[in-house]
């Protein structure tokens, strides 16, 4: 289903009777959803709704794994990601993704950046330096680390190594960032610092992010999915959907009736 | 400042290059397995046959087979394992039912380790020095003892693994129903991971069964069927050594016969350690 | 399985009941029994081992009073004089060891990264089954396979035009002189590289699936190519188990005799060719051992095991450390 909701931005991403299977399973039914550039989309639901899959597929990270398989459309800016492509590497590129543990590389916290920089643009290396500074000031982690950016990205604490994910994310001037429950490892003050920062970046890209917490998505979201058992329940900006649900469903995951 | 396609590109092709090595590497090493086995088949099809199994092994230039080989084979494995079994199984036991993390069950745990790979030729030298010099003789004992000796770590540390992988809540079950802990021991974890135990000492008689380097000075060798362990006593290996490094060709087809013989069984033995072992996963 | 367990517990209820009413648990007294067998089956194990380096050092007494240090560093071996000095197999344990590691390492390496990163997960399961089966064959399959296979086409094809490349060069060329008689130092090294493969190869495999998926997700999510992945992340990642493992399959080679006494040529020179034939502390025993006759040409070779010895516990100690470490990383 679907619900004509205005959508004041361009869209960035428009995905068009989305199917998604592991094997057998019927994880995304019909899909229809768009997600608007500068914008933060959050898409809700209890375990197991399809919403991480939904992410998984917009960068085509699902490819990794035998008899995942998605079927519809995905357009980004206009071209169906899930056609034959060519390098999907050039979609990662332009599609970033942030996990919900964080993932820094086993190297230095330089080179955790430096290192998808190197994978794209030909660089001096005072251009690096300058890159990685700021990608780390967006990241709001650059007066943290600034002084041991050649220790190793391991020794950070938790909420830093997510952020230094993020920094890494943006280094590569993606145009999309796909957040999968970035905080659900994360202590609350750290939440709040990752909050505070998707709402800076969503000046300049389009955010997905997937959560558990209601709060979050109400706090960072302009619009919000619905999502149970892999269809789309209801979209909505996120103070209509939070204030006045229109659908039973959504009512009852949102106060807390189950999920 | 865009995408620049030359890095992208030239990292494409890096990458299908490296991998292409990787795939490389794996069809050679399958391409190895192969040839070994097209060989064994081809040399030693042709050279069995009943004399092989019914025969004593030959004089030099005279005919005959291996069955003194093959039955001082199976008694020194099957001496061996007996010894080994109930030493191996009580030590993981120990390991994993009483001791767990203590210093002393890590120190154990780490010199079962280092014998479980230490090389097979330095025990045939020990158990030298340890049996034979004392007896004053070679003999299908000290074959064994060093059989016993290869495969004793190989089975502590399957039954080790094996109980460690069972669950404590359903020892506590046991203990907390008034049970014995030795008791509990031997009809709770022995019996549910019985499979398991069986596995690794399946996979220590494969093991034992090709070896070669431990027999050369303890079992030695002998060219008649020999019942009687306390004298030098003939195996397989080592007579598939002495056959293969000889000029005849007679006896260097009886090599490849008897080659054939012993990896078909130990990769039998090994299928049918891996087929138990995953009926004891269900 | 658990199951089976559970229902041996439920049977123990129906025992008897003491005069108070309780239960009486039966065997008690084997309590201590049981765990003291169980000990001392334990204590057997180190007294094994520990007895071993004792033993063998006992026994190379007479060698080490005689010939001290300079056995380490002679290459002089003649049973008719008496003189004994273990550098020429000492050397060649080092050099066939080397060869492997270096064929060995990348090739299992390889192997590890086909069977996590490219291969299609229908082949991983059979694939994986073939490479084990490879470490499960005996080593003299593999010495016979070498002599009566490897060497002869060594000989044929491959020696000379070895030998006529790269002899010529100045240097390197050391390496590759002399008649091409297919056994030798070269052969020993390769048939040990085929040897400790699966081995590297099973432990980097199982080292490598333990990386978090999220980590691979991660480096992909980039748009990392496959090499790269594997190079700067997956490697790195596991780097402690990978060289662990590398370790253990060092130690195979060091110790390895037979699939190394078919084709090494069993000579106490050392030459600089590595096409020529040589002789390992292993190869040495493996050949000497039962003709040596008097107490100096025994205890020499028996000194030959104890150096063996050392060397491999010294691998493969280093080896369990680095592998312990790997587990105590993963596990954080």
């Amino acid at each position: 289903m679907t619900h004509t909701v205005p959508l004041p931005k361009p869209a960035k991403i428009v995905a068009k009777n989305l199917n998604f299977y592991y094997g057998e399973a019927h994880a995304l039914k019909e899909l229809n959803i768009t997600f608007q550039d500068r914008t933060v989309t959050a898409l809700i639901g209890p375990s197991g709704c399809g919403k991480s899959t939904l992410l998984r597929t917009l960068n085509r990270i699902c490819d990794l794994y035998a008899g995942h398989r998605a079927t519809g459309e995905i357009l980004l800016d206009g071209e169906n990601i899930l056609s034959d492509i060519g390098d999907v590497s050039l979609l990662r590129a332009r599609v970033g993704m942030v996990f919900q543990k964080p993932t820094p590389f086993p190297m230095s916290i330089f080179d955790n950046i430096a290192f998808p920089l190197g994978m794209y643009r030909k660089l001096t290396r005072s251009e690096i330096e300058d890159e990685v500074e700021s990608a780390l000031r967006k990241a709001a982690l650059w007066d943290e680390v600034k002084d041991k950016l050649h220790r190793s990205g391991l020794s950070l604490s938790g909420g830093q190594q997510q952020r230094l994910c993020i920094a890494r994310a943006v280094a590569v001037r993606p145009e999309v960032i796909l957040l999968d429950e970035p905080c659900s490892a994360l202590d609350p003050i750290s939440t709040a610092q990752i909050d505070e920062l998707m709402w800076e970046l969503r000046e300049d890209y389009c955010i997905v992010i997937v959560t558990h917490n209601m709060q979050q998505a109400a706090r960072v979201s302009d619009y919000v999915g619905f999502m149970y058992l892999g269809e789309l329940v209801e979209f909505d900006s996120s103070e209509a959907l939070f204030a006045n649900p229109r659908e039973q469903r959504t009512r009852d995951y949102i106060t807390g009736r189950f999920g | 400042m865009s995408i620049d396609p030359r890095i992208v590109n030239h990292r494409r092709r890096v990458s299908r290059v490296m991998m292409t090595l990787c795939v490389t590497a794996a069809l050679s090493a399958l391409a190895i397995l192969t040839s070994i086995l097209i060989e064994l088949l081809a040399r030693g099809v042709g050279a069995l046959s009943w004399a092989v199994f019914t025969q004593p092994t030959p004089p030099p230039g005279g005919h005959g087979g291996l069955s003194n080989a093959i039955l001082g084979t199976v008694m020194m494995s099957g001496v061996a394992i007996l010894f080994a079994a109930p030493i191996g199984v009580l030590t993981g036991t120990w390991l994993a039912e009483y001791s767990r993390t203590s210093r002393t069950a890590e120190l154990v745990r780490f010199l079962n380790d280092t014998l479980l790979s230490a090389p097979s030729i330095t025990i045939g030298l020990y158990v030298y020095a340890i049996v034979v010099l004392p007896t004053g003789h070679f003999s299908g004992w000290a074959g064994a003892i060093s059989l016993a000796l290869i495969a004793i770590p190989v089975i502590v540390r399957t039954t080790e693994d094996m109980l460690s992988l069972f669950p404590d809540h359903i020892r506590e079950a046991a203990i907390a129903l008034g049970m014995p802990v030795w008791r509990m021991i031997v009809r709770v974890s022995w019996r549910a991971c019985a499979k398991g135990i069986v596995t690794g000492i399946l996979l220590a008689v494969a093991r034992i069964s090709g070896e070669t380097a431990p027999l050369l000075f303890t079992a030695l060798n002998n060219q008649f069927t020999q019942l009687n362990m306390s004298g030098p006593m003939p195996s397989l290996p080592v007579s598939i050594f002495q056959f293969a490094m000889s000029p005849y060709r007679d006896w260097q087809e009886l090599a490849w016969a008897g080659a054939l013989i012993v990896s078909a069984s130990v990769l039998l033995l090994n299928v049918a350690a891996r087929v138990m072992a995953a009926r004891g996963d269900r | 399985m658990n199951a089976e367990g559970l229902s041996v517990v439920a049977t123990e209820t129906e025992r008897p009941l003491d005069s108070a009413g309780n239960r009486v648990p039966s065997g008690l007294g084997l309590e201590k029994p049981f765990r003291w067998l169980t000990g001392s089956a334990a204590a057997f194990v180190v007294a094994a081992l520990g007895g071993m380096l004792v033993v063998l050092l006992v026994e190379s007494l007479p060698a080490l009073r005689r010939f001290g240090f300079s056995f380490l560093i002679s290459d002089h071996w003649n049973p008719v004089t008496d003189s004994f000095g273990a550098a020429a197999p000492i050397a060649g344990t080092l050099i066939t060891s080397v060869i492997a590691m270096a064929v060995g390492v990348p090739m299992a390496f390889g192997i590890a990264i086909f069977l996590n990163e490219i291969c299609p997960y229908k082949l991983r399961g059979p694939i994986g089954i073939a490479i084990e089966l490879l470490a499960a064959v005996p080593s003299i399959i593999y010495g016979m396979w070498g002599l009566f296979v490897v060497a002869p086409l060594f000989a044929d094809h491959v020696y000379p035009v070895l030998i006529a490349w790269l002899g010529p060069i100045p240097g390197l060329g050391l390496l590759f002189q002399g008649p091409p008689y297919g056994i030798g130092m070269l052969t020993a090294g390769l048939i040990l590289a085929i040897m400790v493969l699966p081995f590297i190869a099973s432990v980097s495999r199982q080292v490598l699936s333990t990386v978090p998926p999220m980590l691979r997700e991660a480096a992909y999510g980039l748009g990392a190519t496959k090499w790269e992945v594997a190079r700067y992340v997956l490697v790195p990642h596991a780097r402690r188990g990978l060289l662990g493992g590398v370790m253990l399959g060092l130690g195979r080679a060091l110790g390895e005799t037979m699939a190394v006494t078919f084709v090494i040529g069993n000579s106490h020179r050392i030459v600089a060719s590595l096409l020529q034939p040589g002789t390992t502390i292993s190869a040495t025993l493996a050949n000497e051992f039962t003709e040596a006759s008097g107490d100096i040409y025994l205890s020499s070779l028996v000194e030959l095991g104890l150096i063996l010895t050392c060397l491999t516990f010294v691998v493969l100690i280093a080896a369990r450390l680095m592998l312990a470490q790997a587990d105590r990383s993963m596990a954080r």
